[in-house]
């Protein structure tokens, strides 16, 4: 492991019943580096019944800088994820999911970008893939290569922006984030702890940058494929996006994000419950009330003109949800 | 003038550096190399240098400049074509006289057939693939421009199918083996094939990998295979006790290092080659691959059967000419129209096996649409059978 002098970049990877895929994640992280010192990766096996930490520890030979946390029973995403942040070493932080991978070369590009352009993290694109077929899903921000204000980055409300790009391994982010308290994810969230985190980064955080270097790929149709049984953890957006809003409430800009708030529970409302698989209908129910319940909370002259200009085809997904909101709304 | 040489693998940069000689093409050539992995990022690049002083001018890493999309997957429209033709004449060379191919039915070397539309084409496939006919019908402005098809005589006396301009590319002298190591495995890429899904291919190393018995092991895993999956398969075999150790390198060099007693494999043309040099093989789970294969015309079909039938425990198949007529009966089934001469010698081939015999190779649905001789039929139905003619009589 690691001697006296602190790795430059440390990559934290969580991980459950992983052992199909890991070892594509891990050796990915293996030779980013010329010199291995330089990278600490970090594996934090949340309670995995699958031998997935023992397969990672059988080849810590081929992961120059491996450290492998076990929690006994499952924590959570979150949690892992800040466990293994509490333990890394690196004065840049980075994060992997157990079932993606990242081009060569890809971890030097961002911690060269992050040093030269001296801001608190950088963003990239990102390449979805399924089997020999790949996706390039661009970083919502068409300003690359320069330090931005993160804040600038969370409009516009009815286009896509950096704060629907949650994936967190597409970035690279500094020490000083995570010692402030920003760089946390947060415990209670079964899901969409990414989008909460990229929020409250795009409002705290001082600068960014956005780059290309599209190296972070995500494989389709694995991990996160709730099956109905579990699928509960699909209703933490609302909780995020409420948290969020708890954050937002009394600033300066409240109007404007707001907006984009309720826009955003409009959009993820109406994307889970048009899904292809479909909920289970306790969720089913759970979400159309909690959702109406959510948009509730925010201030009528915002949510009004956003429900009553939805289209027709989302109108009709969200009907039960718009019968849960206040008449004069609709 | 320079020869465009647009290759995935070291055994075929080695055919097409020997075809070129006997060809008489002695021009400078560029290197244009691709994965397809199906993970490239994680895939071992194949080991090209070696060949850079001698034979070739430059590499060009074609995976990269596609990145981050699969060169498999680079299907330019018609109207792009032009225009890219003339950026790699200035980005690459000028003047693309040649294209020497290992492959001409998949993205990228199609691609650039497609794009440099004027160069005659060689097509040098290395392996058991260069024995059967092609995937795909291939269109006709690329498959009248290919001059001449080159493969290595991996089985004495085989010859591929159809018969026609295939000239043999003798093999370099193969090491033996001092017999004095532990068994060498070849891994294969079968879930990237297409052939098998992860988890039987694990299933399948696994048996490979107890092969050795209690000897030691030395595992050498296709390159395109990712690193999970090889993490899995060690797991697998170290839990059901086998001691392994897993290595990388080029067979002949494994060969050369390791003196294996003994080489296991699957089906690879790569186990072939270790046979033709006088060394003890064993091959496993080509017939198992060969009964779930589809659709019947699956292009590694014809790969599998010559494997299966050289390398089964029972033999059969030790005459060439038998062999032959195993192969182009096999061949006439995947694809007739792409030898519709070999119809006679099939039926009489297929009239000749034994039910078990004919089940390993053929499926009964598909030579019945070609009116061919089934064995249940023989005895009810000889004559009709010998006539060839579609359909059973009323």
């Amino acid at each position: 492991m690691g001697g006296p002098v602190a790795p430059r970049v440390s990559v934290v990877v969580p991980g459950r019943d992983c052992s199909a895929y890991l070892g594509d994640a891990l050796c990915s992280l293996a030779g980013q580096f010329g010199d291995p010192r330089a990278l600490e990766v970090i594996y934090v096996d949340d309670g995995s019944l699958d031998g997935s930490a023992e397969l990672a520890e059988s080849h810590a030979g081929e992961i120059p800088g491996l450290v492998v946390l076990r929690n006994r029973q499952p924590a959570g995403v979150s949690a892992a994820r800040n466990r293994g942040l509490a333990a890394a070493r690196g004065r840049l932080l980075g994060f992997l999911d157990a079932d993606d991978w990242l081009a060569p070369g890809q971890v030097p590009v961002l911690a060269d970008a992050l040093d030269r352009l001296g801001c608190d993290f950088v963003r990239t694109d990102v390449v979805h893939v399924t089997g020999r077929g790949r996706t390039l899903v661009r970083a919502p921000e068409s300003r690359r290569g320069r330090v931005l204000a993160p804040r600038e980055s969370i409009l516009p409300v009815t286009a896509n922006s950096m704060v629907d790009h949650p994936t967190v391994a597409a970035g690279l982010y500094r020490r000083e984030l995570w010692e402030c308290g920003l760089l946390r994810f947060d415990e209670d969230l079964p899901s969409a702890e990414d989008r909460h985190l990229m929020w409250r980064l795009h409002l705290a955080a001082d600068s960014f940058a956005v780059l290309g270097s599209p190296g972070v790929c995500y494989r389709r149709g694995v991990g996160g494929s709730l099956t109905q049984a579990d699928d509960g953890r699909r209703l933490g957006y609302l909780v995020a996006y409420q948290r969020i809003w708890t954050m937002v409430e009394h600033d300066p800009d409240a109007p404007a994000l707001a907006a984009k708030l309720v826009q955003t529970v409009l959009a993820l409302t109406a994307q889970h419950l048009s899904r292809a698989e479909g909920l289970s209908a306790e969720t089913r129910t759970r979400m159309v009330s909690g959702a109406a319940e959510l948009l509730a909370r925010f201030p009528a002259e915002v949510c009004r003109p956003l429900v009553t200009g939805l289209d027709g085809a989302r109108r009709d997904v969200l009907s039960g949800v718009l019968a849960g909101l206040p008449r004069e709304w609709r | 003038m320079t020869a465009l040489v647009v290759a995935r693998s070291a055994a075929a940069l080695e055919l097409i550096a020997a075809a070129r000689t006997l060809a008489g093409s002695t021009g400078p050539a560029l290197l244009v190399s691709y994965s397809t992995a199906v993970i490239p990022e994680l895939a071992s690049p194949p080991p090209f240098d070696r060949w850079l002083d001698g034979t070739l001018e430059g590499v060009v890493d074609l995976t990269a400049q596609l990145a981050p999309y699969h060169p498999q997957e680079w299907r330019p429209a018609d109207t792009e074509l032009p225009l890219l033709r003339r950026l790699l004449s200035a980005a690459w060379t000028p003047d693309v006289d040649e294209l020497w191919v290992e492959d001409l039915d998949d993205p990228p070397a199609a691609t650039l057939a497609r794009i440099f539309d004027s160069a005659p084409i060689h097509l040098a496939s290395p392996g058991l693939l260069a024995y059967g006919p092609p995937g795909t019908r291939r269109p006709q402005p690329v498959q009248g421009r290919v001059v001449r098809t080159w493969y290595r005589p991996l089985v004495p006396g085989l010859v591929p199918v159809p018969a026609g301009e295939a000239t043999a590319v003798p093999l370099p002298v193969v090491p033996r083996s001092a017999r004095t190591g532990p068994v060498l495995v070849l891994g294969a890429d079968l879930s990237g094939a297409g052939l098998l899904e992860p988890d039987a291919e694990i299933g399948l190393h696994s048996q490979l990998l107890a092969a050795a018995g209690r000897q030691a092991v030395a595992f050498s895993p296709h390159p395109a295979t990712a690193p999970a999956q090889r993490w899995r398969i060690e797991r697998a075999a170290t839990a059901a006790g086998v001691r392994l150790t897993t290595v990388t390198g080029r067979p002949d060099a494994l060969i050369t290092a390791l003196a294996p007693r003994l080489v296991v494999g699957c089906a690879s043309g790569a186990l072939l080659r270790v046979r033709a040099g006088g060394n003890p093989v064993r091959g496993i789970g080509a017939a198992e691959l060969l009964s779930g294969m589809s659709p019947y015309h699956h292009r590694d079909r014809i790969p599998l059967t010559i494997a299966d039938a050289v390398l089964r425990p029972d033999g059969g198949y030790e005459r060439p000419d038998r062999l032959q007529a195993l192969v182009d009966s096999v061949a006439y089934v995947m694809r007739p129209q792409s030898a519709p001469e070999l119809r006679e010698a099939t039926a009489e081939f297929l009239s000749g096996l034994d039910e078990p015999e004919w089940r390993r190779y053929f499926r009964k649905h598909r030579v019945e649409r070609l009116g061919l001789p089934v064995p249940a039929e023989r005895a009810v139905q000889p004559r009709w059978a010998a006539a060839g003619r579609a359909g059973r009589p009323r």
